[in-house]
């Protein structure tokens, strides 16, 4: 019986397995191989000509292009995925509350979710959509500018000018943490604000503990949507390079492209786990 | 001390509403921006007076729009390519979920950290192979190239819907399955006749989510079948006609605005009409299946 069991679940899986030996690792592998090599497409089919690291190191040290792509790219992951997980975390707070015209509220907090694309953020951004503050009119702004806060008004200027993104990146989020949210166990507050807990108490010591896993998943879900985005600069370069014809361009070239990129998401992904893996530790043991 | 307690809450209920609205009017405000600019005539743009809301709401931007590109073809293009998709990894994607939910076997753990992994894959690595592959098997052009993955639960951030489908299936309680099985039911028949059907929450929920995805998913499109007209795709060359046009001109980067706009509606209305049917449904599945779980 145990045996039949296990045979179904052989079974069940294996469109999967089939799909990711085909369409997840074997992609995976090929392309780590074509990273040290330079690939041709030609009439006569593919020739590939091993370059051993050649790739990686020009996209390293002398791929400037590149690397400003990478850094700017990198910067934003690491202010602007802190900033989405808190405001999905407080907007998923409010939308969960008992409100009136909630299904209105709901509608207009999803519908970025439905509508979110990389050609239409594209467009908006260019067309003026999205300008809704004009930061050279701002005193504070520019008084910030000049004086010694101009890393607060990088981060400023950085997120207003990124509003929309920060706004519409959120929309699963939000999602993610009302379902968390609607697990919560009622009884427990009640219980706390009889004890005489404060609403910031309660928050604290249960709501925010409460959300820790959905709040890892967020930090994953937000690193890989903005870095696979396809107004992403590193992507669009990728996308460039692909069908380049010069001696660090092809599709050898833009898989070590890709290969780097995905390393430095993943360190950075790693880097936040980190992060909040110790701020919820020492939660616990103070 | 009671009315202090209640007029504390009031505040905290009217700060409530009131960021809800703030915030609200910031996330639509694009929308609107789009939704009032398409209906702008031309001569509105260098108009001082006339902001956000047009002088009158003309609808020569949408008569030039389906001059432009051909509609019809589009909107077919693209329900087939996305209804399609999404139809073969709901159900691909509910298969693995439910196989990785109720089965123990020996590989299940390594399947499930696979399925993780592969999340965090970013497209661009598999891209350039993939892309490749097609060529070699004269896919590109052909709408497999977006079937197959889709079939075989590597379509679109499949692993979010397999997760949705695992942790859906282990809400059900196992119960149910001893039972039918007592009564002489065989695995199969427990997967069509109890899973199948108490599932649907789920299956609206990631039919949703993967109709949106593979609609709004342009970049993809155009690598693997260029050739096929879909809404996005149409949208996308012309609007790059037009920002060419724009590069030389800032002037008609400007008066084409209300035309650009109304182009990105376009693409975006049948999503809406979809959304608000399913809007209820979609709002419901998320409150009783969750999409995250235990």
């Amino acid at each position: 019986m145990k045996k039949r069991k296990a045979l179904f679940g052989y079974l069940f899986t294996l469109p999967w397995l089939i799909g990711f030996l085909s369409f997840t690792l074997f992609p995976l592998v090929d392309s780590l191989y074509m990273a040290f090599h330079k690939v041709q497409i030609s009439a006569d089919g593919i020739s590939t000509k091993f370059l051993g690291t050649g790739n990686l190191m020009y996209a390293l040290s002398l791929d400037f292009e590149f690397l400003d792509a990478i850094f700017e790219i990198s910067k934003y992951i690491l202010i602007l995925t802190p900033l989405i997980v808190i405001l999905a975390l407080i907007l998923a707070m409010l939308l969960n509350r008992k409100l009136w015209f909630r299904t209105f509220f709901r509608a207009i907090y999803f519908l970025p979710v439905i509508i979110l694309s990389g050609g239409l953020m594209n467009s908006l951004e260019k067309n003026g959509a999205f300008d809704i503050v004009d930061l050279t009119e701002n005193s504070i702004l520019r008084w910030m500018n000049h004086s010694g806060f101009h890393q607060i008004y990088y981060v400023i200027e950085l997120l207003l000018k990124n509003i929309f993104y920060v706004l519409w990146f959120s929309g699963v989020q939000i999602l993610i943490y009302l379902s968390g949210l609607q697990k919560l166990d009622q009884a427990t507050y009640e219980a706390a604000y009889i004890d005489g807990a404060s609403n910031w108490q309660a928050f604290w010591k249960l709501t925010f503990p409460a959300m820790k896993q959905f709040t890892t998943l967020n930090i994953v879900y937000t690193v890989v949507l903005i870095a696979t985005f396809p107004t992403s600069k590193v992507v669009t370069l990728i996308m460039k390079n692909m069908f380049g014809q010069g001696d660090f361009q092809g599709l050898g070239y833009s898989s070590a492209l890709s290969w780097i990129y995905f390393v430095v998401i993943i360190l950075i992904m790693f880097l936040f786990l980190a992060l909040t893996g110790i701020g919820t530790e020492r939660k616990r043991k103070g | 001390m009671t009315s202090k307690k209640e007029i504390k809450g009031r505040l905290f209920n009217l700060i409530s509403y009131a960021l809800l609205l703030i915030f609200g009017f910031v996330f639509i405000y694009p929308i609107v921006y789009m939704i009032l600019k398409s209906f702008m005539p031309k001569g509105d743009i260098f108009n001082p007076y006339v902001h956000l809301i047009p002088s009158r709401f003309v609808l020569d931007n949408y008569k030039l729009l389906f001059e432009k590109m051909n509609f019809f073809e589009g909107i077919g293009q693209s329900i087939l390519l996305t209804f399609t998709s999404a139809a073969l990894q709901v159900v691909s994607c509910g298969l693995m979920g439910y196989g990785l939910s109720r089965f123990d076997f020996k590989l299940k753990k390594l399947y499930i950290a696979l399925v993780i992994i592969s999340f965090v894959i970013p497209s661009q690595v598999l891209m350039i192979p993939t892309y490749l592959g097609y060529s070699e098997l004269g896919l590109i052009g052909s709408k497999l190239s977006f079937f197959l993955p889709a079939a075989f639960g590597q379509g679109l951030k499949s692993s979010i819907f397999i997760l949705i489908f695992y942790n859906f299936f282990n809400t059900i309680p196992r119960v149910l399955d001893e039972a039918a099985q007592i009564d002489g039911a065989s695995s199969l028949q427990i997967f069509l006749r109890i899973a199948i059907p108490l599932s649907i929450p789920a299956v609206i929920l990631t039919m949703i989510f993967s109709v949106v995805w593979y609609w709004n998913e342009s970049y993809l499109t155009t690598l693997y079948i260029g050739e096929a007209k879909t809404l996005p795709i149409q949208m996308a060359s012309v609007l790059s006609t037009m920002e060419n046009m724009a590069n030389k001109d800032p002037n008609a980067a400007m008066v084409n605005i209300p035309f650009k706009m109304a182009a990105n509606f376009v693409t975006i209305v049948p999503l809406l009409i979809f959304y608000s049917i399913l809007q209820k449904q979609f709002v419901e599945s998320v409150d009783k299946s969750g999409i995250t779980g235990e």
